[in-house]
């Protein structure tokens, strides 16, 4: 039993030393002559900015890979050689040409990390489902016009990123996402929230810079948000349920239509920031919130 | 008075003259003959007797890809053009300017001979032969200038042949145009009277503008040294240096309490994800005057209350003695969950222990979470050690100041962001105020969001924050935007700045250069990048993008008065990173981030041969007299003997050269043009030269002699 726990010990450590790719334990190759070369196990690869059109077929002999770096390469696809590289944990292939995802994505069984910013992708592949390890997606700066229905099958994610798309629609689901911290769905094209139901662990919600006109009253049920970002929309009025986010510590408002905020706020206690710059509200307004808000510092 | 005045009168009656007499030959936009078949042609096709009767003929500019008048077949390794066109002898000016757009690499005949040869290799050309480099952004509509002796002309008809030589087929882009005229009068830019004395790392001739070519180009007063490179194995600890090096920060050891010249930590950030610095220990033998590296190794991030760092950038040398290390990229995820997103942070290092020293305040490593989270750049920080300067790469784009609460202590203080009072109109200031905005940062929920917060409240956006510096003799900060093609500075004022102005830069500003081969301009061009000050309050600027170069501004620079030099030229592919100097300015550190794996091999002040091929790599530079060489204990800079006789001279004079190692001649007609250059390794005691061809054309030569350790100037006068 003794040794069952030290084994268990040492695996949790190796793990945990893995997400943090100490540049040491496992150096990152670059060049991939270099690596088929190394006497080492390779752990490690990057071809960030080589200005490649393809993978070299050879990545597929780096079968102990769990860091790939594919960024800012002229890909247009993604090629196959990725998806036989089983111990993959995190792969980045930001800024690129890439339009879709293949069916192969569902292969990499060990996903951790899927970051896709800045590229030309238009749908999710539900194949992204069966990624059950998978925490955190970056699909930043695509072409998604509606939230990905597949990540509401990925109760693991912990992060979503998806500012900078085209999206108008968000499931009124999300409370799917059971370990959801942060969601991050700024310059999109959304009015409507719906009824938006968030997951209960949310901390970190950005919706900054849509044309959002109201928060629907059941993003303040989430109790557990501490940094709510709805800048830059037209929002006219702020429902009284507000005074539900005990935990908010900062709160952006910036940059909307709103001329008061309800009374209720003052039941946020560990309110610390609140930006209300660029919204019509008057000095005397403002003023009547310093003085309900005093452990707040507002910005006006 | 009366004098003076009738000579001004004569100088612009010469200048008229001149002006009177400058023609254009042919112009943008004329019209070639062009082969795009795709094949090899015969070698005589650039002589001025081939038959081009069957060839297809358009107006330039010609290609594909790119904007084009006449849309050539596709794709193509070459493309050849010719054109046939009348001068007049007697209307040409001593050297005719030809200027070529051109995408990727060029040679120019001139009636069957090789006039200019650009971005292309030495050697044997074909039809399959790819230009040394890619031509792309701006530099694709750049027409680059060269001069064609007029002797290489004929009266009557000429033909002038180009071949245009892509980077590869697979190039989505081809295309060239050209013209041809009488030079302008050179700009008279005198020699930089600052640097008399010549023993200081400023005191440079501007190198000449060039494309990138295979080597590291800089000045001929300059060496530089290999210190380490990319995949180098460490002394300590396991692994090996990292890639894309970036920030290079030289931190002076204290030696009997003062910070030594000769014995340093060199700190190299990885801008690489996973991310890492390089913490090396290097000295400077005085026997040999060479720097030897004695201790490498990694800077430990491996802590859970660290997680790490990722795109170590640029950074900072603070005035106490440590390294702040700047992380390029920010990452929501907070793998640790100690409610930090995990990267996006500035990180301070002791570069004694290679550890990180930031503290959390329950005493665990941290990164410096007040300063806020963004893509950082690099950081500065005044003398007197209370604040800190930086701005963003992306994200807000704008520029920070945070104030220490207690001096030399990065972990706590307020964060400001800079408003300019009226905004900016084409990348310039509308006014010359701003006013610094408190930005929240003393929650984790402000201190994660940095970026949204500073956007919300006002900050200016420039575009591509990449360097903030402060000038030692004004105090003004200096910050590039690397978007905008500029650096601009201000007075800080505590919580407003006032004179804020662009300094130097604008993409298409050219810039007047005295170099070794005359009077040269060259466009500013994209992406100057990081900033570093010399105590003398030059300004060195380092570009990733138009040509990648290093320029140095002098203090006394202004956009109308302009007082700028070329310092360096990077290998194929590379960009210069992160300069710093010796505290006696004696020597500069800055890396190669990237260079190509088709660059040559070359030779350091080692004299050994270096190869980095496709490898980043950290050197060091300084004047020739202060690096390498010292092992031939001979070195004398008041040797009188090498004289140069007979002196006037028919053409062939001697050089009683002492034996001197690395011998260089260079001669310069009275236009500043070089007219004979050669080296020679070793040479005998005597050395015989002949320049009867050179003083045909010229009553005068300039000789500069140069040699390890020796430099002397010659006027050779013509018998």
């Amino acid at each position: 039993m003794k040794n069952i726990l030290l084994f268990i010990a040492i695996v949790f450590s190796v793990s945990n030393v893995k997400a943090q790719i100490d540049p040491v334990k496992y150096p990152t190759y670059t060049d991939i002559d270099m690596a088929l070369l190394s006497k080492k196990t390779v752990y490690s690869m990057s071809f960030r900015d080589k200005g490649l059109y393809n993978l070299p077929p050879d990545l597929a002999k780096m079968d102990s890979l769990f860091f790939l770096n594919i960024m800012a390469n002229h890909l247009e696809k993604m090629d196959k050689v990725i998806f036989s590289l089983k111990e993959l944990e995190i792969l980045n292939v930001n800024e690129n040409s890439i339009r879709f995802i293949p069916d192969g994505i569902g292969e990499l069984k060990k996903l951790k990390t899927l970051s896709m910013n800045l590229n030309s992708l238009t749908a999710i592949n539900s194949e992204i489902s069966k990624l059950n390890n998978l925490k955190i997606v970056h699909f930043d700066s695509n072409n998604l016009n509606v939230f990905p229905e597949a990540l509401l099958s990925l109760p693991s994610l912990e992060e979503i990123n998806l500012h900078s798309n085209q999206i108008s629609n968000v499931s009124d689901r999300l409370d799917k996402i059971k370990n959801l911290r942060y969601l991050n769905l700024s310059s999109n094209q959304i009015n409507d929230l719906g009824e938006m139901k968030l997951p209960k662990y949310l901390k970190y919600l950005e919706l900054q810079k849509n044309r959002i006109v109201k928060v629907p009253e059941t993003v303040f049920q989430s109790k557990n948000i501490e940094y709510l970002n709805i800048s830059d929309n037209v929002i006219t009025q702020i429902s009284p349920k507000i005074g539900q986010l005990k935990n908010v510590v900062s709160m952006n408002l910036a940059n909307n239509k709103l001329k008061e905020l309800p009374e209720e706020i003052k039941y946020l206690k560990q309110l610390k920031t609140l930006i209300l710059v660029g919204n019509p509200m008057s000095k005397e307004s403002v003023a009547k919130l310093k003085v309900l808000m005093p452990e707040t510092t507002i910005y006006f | 008075m009366k004098r003076k005045l009738l000579s001004v009168a004569a100088f612009l009656l010469m200048t008229n003259s001149v002006i009177q007499a400058q023609t254009t030959i042919f112009d943008k936009g004329s019209s070639w003959s062009y082969d795009d078949k795709g094949v090899q042609l015969a070698d005589q096709w650039k002589d001025p007797g081939f038959d081009i009767s069957g060839w297809l003929s358009g107006n330039g500019p010609l290609g594909y890809g790119d904007p084009v008048t006449t849309t050539i077949t596709k794709p193509l390794n070459t493309a050849y053009f010719t054109k046939d066109f009348t001068v007049n002898l007697a209307d040409l000016t001593e050297t005719v300017e030809l200027g070529v757009m051109r995408d990727d690499g060029i040679l120019v005949f001139l009636n069957g001979v090789e006039v200019v040869r650009d971005n292309m290799p030495a050697g044997t050309i074909t039809y399959a032969t790819l230009s040394s480099t890619t031509i792309d952004g701006a530099n694709e509509s750049v027409y680059n200038v060269f001069s064609i002796p007029k002797a290489n002309f004929v009266q009557g008809t000429n033909r002038i042949s180009i071949e245009l030589h892509n980077r590869g087929a697979s190039s989505s882009d081809l295309r060239m145009d050209a013209y041809l005229k009488n030079t302008t009068p050179p700009v008279v830019i005198p020699p930089d009277t600052s640097c008399n004395d010549g023993n200081h790392i400023s005191c440079f001739t501007s190198i000449v503008p060039t494309a990138q070519t295979s080597k590291l180009i800089i000045p001929i007063q300059h060496k530089f040294q290999l210190i380490l490179k990319e995949g180098d194995s460490y002394t300590e600890g396991g692994g090996f240096v990292g890639g894309q090096n970036d920030f290079t920060g030289y931190v002076a050891k204290k030696i009997s309490g003062a910070p030594s010249s000769t014995d340093g930590y060199l700190s190299v950030n990885h801008e690489t994800n996973p991310g890492g610095v390089t913490m090396a220990e290097i000295n400077f033998n005085a026997t040999t005057k060479l720097w030897e590296l004695t201790k490498s190794r990694a800077v430990d991030f491996s802590s859970a209350s660290l997680v790490q760092t990722i795109r170590n950038c640029s950074g900072g040398v603070t005035p106490w003695g440590t390294i702040v290390t700047s992380e390029e990229s920010v990452a929501g995820n907070d793998t640790n969950g100690d409610g930090y997103k995990d990267y996006g942070w500035l990180v301070e290092i002791d570069p004694a222990t290679a550890q990180v020293i930031s503290k959390n305040t329950n005493g665990t490593k941290g990164k410096l979470w007040q300063m806020g989270i963004m893509n950082h750049e690099n950081v500065v920080i005044n003398d007197a050690g209370t604040t800190a300067y930086y701005g963003e790469d992306g994200g807000t784009h704008m520029v920070y100041k945070f104030v220490m609460d207690t001096p030399n202590d990065l972990s706590s203080g307020n964060l400001y962001v800079l408003k300019l009072d009226q905004g900016l109109t084409n990348g310039d200031p509308v006014a010359t105020t701003a006013v610094w905005i408190q930005v929240p940062n003393k929650t984790q929920a402000d201190q994660n969001n940095t970026a949204s917060l500073a956007e919300s409240l006002g900050g200016t956006k420039f575009n591509g924050i990449e360097d903030v510096e402060i000038s030692p003799l004004d105090g003004k900060i200096y910050f590039t935007a690397k978007g905008l093609d500029k650096v601009y500075r201000l007075k800080d004022n505590g919580t407003t700045a006032s004179e804020v102005e662009v300094f130097v830069g604008g993409g298409s500003t050219v810039y007047n250069l005295y170099t070794a081969d005359g009077v040269k301009t060259e466009a500013w061009g994209d992406g100057n990048d990081n900033l570093t000050f010399d105590e003398l309050g030059n300004l060195w600027v380092l570009q990733d993008g138009g040509k990648n170069y290093i320029w140095v501004i002098a203090p006394d620079h202004t956009q109308a008065n302009p007082k700028v030099k070329l310092f360096a030229s990077m290998p194929a592919g590379s960009e210069p990173t992160g300069l710093t100097f010796t505290p006696d300015h004696k020597f500069g550190f800055f890396s190669i981030q990237h260079p190509g794996s088709g660059i040559d091999t070359d030779v350091d002040a080692t004299g050994n041969t270096i190869d980095y091929k496709g490898k980043s790599a950290t050197i060091v530079i300084a004047l020739k007299q202060n690096l390498g060489g010292g092992s031939l204990g001979t070195i004398d800079h008041t040797i009188n003997n090498v004289v140069v006789s007979p002196n006037p001279t028919y053409g062939i004079v001697n050089i009683n050269t002492e034996n001197l190692k690395n011998l260089n001649v260079t001669a310069y007609n009275m236009l500043g043009q070089i007219v004979y250059k050669k080296s020679f390794a070793e040479t005998n005691a005597v050395l015989e030269l002949d320049f009867t061809t050179q003083l045909q054309f010229s009553n005068m030569l300039i000789l500069n002699i140069e040699a390890d350790g020796f430099q002397k100037t010659v006027k050779l006068l013509k018998k």
